[in-house]
């Protein structure tokens, strides 16, 4: 298992070095010169070119990968070229709203997705089946803006039962969960339902059902957990598709979150800031990767030997 | 594959010559798998609307998407403006038909670009293997690292905002899911016989790669192709609702989202309904796609 481990941590290094380098080429190739950026009107040719001195844009971009990447290992992130203010602190501000929103909304996406599978998977072809289907399929169908909109109009301003926008409480962060989850939930619900048919039509379940056990015992000592392997592997694409919800539902709600600095940092043309929020964002994704790696690899030996 | 006609086994001469066999092709069998799909025959009526919708755009419209008549400012819908009018009293039935050409070709191109990128990559990976499958398959870790929308945003801070902007981003982003899939196939099909024999007869690389593999992995091509499409028009919606996809006045769904969100309790009729056409379209394409998925190949269940 410690091996595994170590083999796992060891090729997430490839991918962040990868990606942060594809990043930094695409940021790079931007035509436009960000002194001028930060100094609007008054731009003295003299102090121009000492502030290109000091922040090193004259040197070639490998160089400027390099250093910007020691600077990173350091928790340098640079410094917001329209703000001045620092990069990792803006980040690290940012940061627990998208946290506490993503996990929220894969709590959500987990406490519906699964049951509902377990509920279609039990009775299928049956009228809850076909609407659990039509739910579904209108949950990865519903754009995550659109719901949050009308989920604001509705249980926000008509009902008047949850705040519209903002980040102040738990009660704000009810909202953007459930629409945030909502296209999640909808997926591992199918997948649940498709894989916990494929277990329950299975030798071992026949062989358990021949003893005598009862249908819950089961369903939930011998079905469950093997039908929930591949929903626990769906998990990893699930973080890099939260994230990208995340971006939207920030916007939306108003939650101050990663996603908000990084819509920000575009249309303000701000590099460092945008560079430090994807770097964010990926790495995200890897750990995000990583644990469904390991708990893929700890509810099925057969995984740790290959 | 074939269906068995059960009276041909009845005398012995026709047993002799063995039973009757009605021949059916791929293409007709994978056709009355879809048919037999009441919600895919549905999905594929409306994209058939919708297409019809975003070609005829210009007869059906009853006014110019772009004409702004500010006295008309948030008309509620009515019979003059079906689906009422927006912060610039422009029609929103109108911009929401001509938002389906957008929709239609964002979800078509950058999904078939990205899925011939794709299969490039899938196959090559796949059949020549060694250092450059190792290396496309990094580069497709790489790309699946991030959250699309993330990767097209950086696509767009170095292009600019703008609709062909989002035709490279949305194409850069979609093929390294398909080239996984061609790649898995690709390793099982070239260990198959008549691999072998192609390469046996002195069928070159490439063409035992583009002629004999190639076609043998279209099955999941055109599934992920089919499910691209919805994908791809939710990330153009999505983006665009940020302001870093389409610019105004272009009348995309999403930014008519956009640009009609903060009134969103006064006139919601401007931000929702461009909405649902989002969802109708995008449930459509998806009902198609499972439809297609099913058809084309049964044992795909569950895998796409």
């Amino acid at each position: 298992m410690l091996r595994y481990l170590l083999r796992r941590l060891l090729q997430a290094i490839p991918v962040i070095i990868g990606t942060t380098f594809l990043t930094f080429i695409l940021l790079e190739v931007v035509p436009g010169d960000p002194i001028a950026m930060m100094m609007k009107e008054h731009i003295d040719p003299d102090v121009v070119e000492r502030v290109r001195k000091e922040m090193h844009l004259d040197d070639p971009w490998p160089q400027r990968y390099v250093r910007y990447m020691a600077g990173v290992l350091r928790g340098d992130f640079g410094e917001s070229y329209k703000t001045r203010r620092d990069v990792g602190e803006l980040l690290a501000n940012a940061f627990p709203a998208t946290l506490a929103l993503t996990a929220s909304a894969l709590l959500v996406a987990w406490g519906i997705g699964i049951p509902a599978g377990i509920i279609a998977a039990t009775r299928p072809y049956s009228p809850s089946d076909h609407a659990m289907t039509v739910f579904a399929l209108l949950g990865v169908s519903v754009p995550v803006f659109w719901l949050g909109l009308l989920f604001q109009l509705i249980f926000g301003w008509k009902l008047g039962w949850l705040p519209i926008s903002g980040f102040k409480g738990v009660q704000y962060l009810i909202m953007p969960a459930i629409v945030l989850g909502a296209s999640s939930a909808a997926v591992i619900a199918r997948l649940t339902r498709s894989s916990l048919l494929e277990v329950m039509g299975s030798d071992y379940i026949r062989t358990a059902r021949a003893k005598g056990l009862r249908n819950l015992i089961v369903l939930v000592r011998h079905a469950l957990k093997n039908s929930l392997l591949p929903v626990v592997t769906v998990m990893a694409i699930q973080v890099a598709e939260l994230l990208s919800g995340a971006v939207i539902t920030e916007s939306v709600f108003g939650i101050p979150g990663v996603g908000r600095v990084s819509v920000k940092a575009i249309q303000q043309r701000d590099f460092p800031l945008l560079m430090g929020s994807v770097i964010m964002a990926v790495v995200l994704v890897v750990v995000g990767n990583l644990i469904a790696d390991i708990s893929y690899a700890y509810l099925d030996p057969r995984i740790r030997y290959e | 594959m074939s269906d068995v006609n059960p009276e041909s086994a009845q005398t012995s001469a026709t047993l002799l010559e063995g039973p009757r066999v009605r021949q059916t092709t791929f293409g007709q069998d994978v056709w009355r798998r879809f048919r037999r799909n009441r919600l895919a025959v549905a999905g594929a009526m409306v994209v058939l609307l919708l297409v019809a919708c975003a070609l005829l755009a210009r007869i059906l419209a009853p006014y110019d998407p772009l004409l702004v008549q500010l006295e008309k400012q948030f008309s509620p819908p009515s019979a003059a403006h079906p689906f009422g009018t927006d912060v610039y009293g422009r029609d929103i039935f109108s911009r929401v038909l001509f938002g389906a050409r957008i929709s239609l070709l964002i979800g078509l191109i950058p999904s078939a670009i990205s899925m011939l990128i794709g299969t490039i990559v899938g196959v090559l990976a796949g059949f020549q293997g060694g250092w450059l499958d190792t290396l496309l398959m990094r580069l497709s870790d790489v790309v699946m690292a991030f959250p699309s929308i993330i990767l097209a945003m950086v696509v767009t801070y170095t292009l600019g905002a703008s609709l062909f902007t989002l035709f490279i981003a949305l194409s850069v982003v979609g093929w390294a899911g398909a080239a996984r899939v061609v790649r898995a196939q690709t390793l099982s099909l070239k260990e198959r016989d008549f691999v072998t024999a192609a390469r046996a007869i002195g069928v070159t690389r490439s063409g035992t790669m583009f002629r004999h593999i190639v076609p043998n992995c279209l099955a999941p091509i055109i599934v992920l192709l089919t499910l691209g499409i919805p994908s791809a028009i939710m990330a153009e919606a999505g983006l665009s609702f940020l302001g870093v996809g389409a610019q105004p006045p272009t009348p995309s769904w999403g930014l008519m989202v956009n640009e009609a969100q903060q009134y969103v309790f006064s006139a919601p009729w401007a931000s929702i309904l461009p909405g649902v056409a989002i969802l109708i379209t995008v449930l459509a394409f998806n009902f198609v796609g499972d439809g297609l998925r099913d058809a084309l190949d049964p044992y795909l269940k569950g895998k796409l």
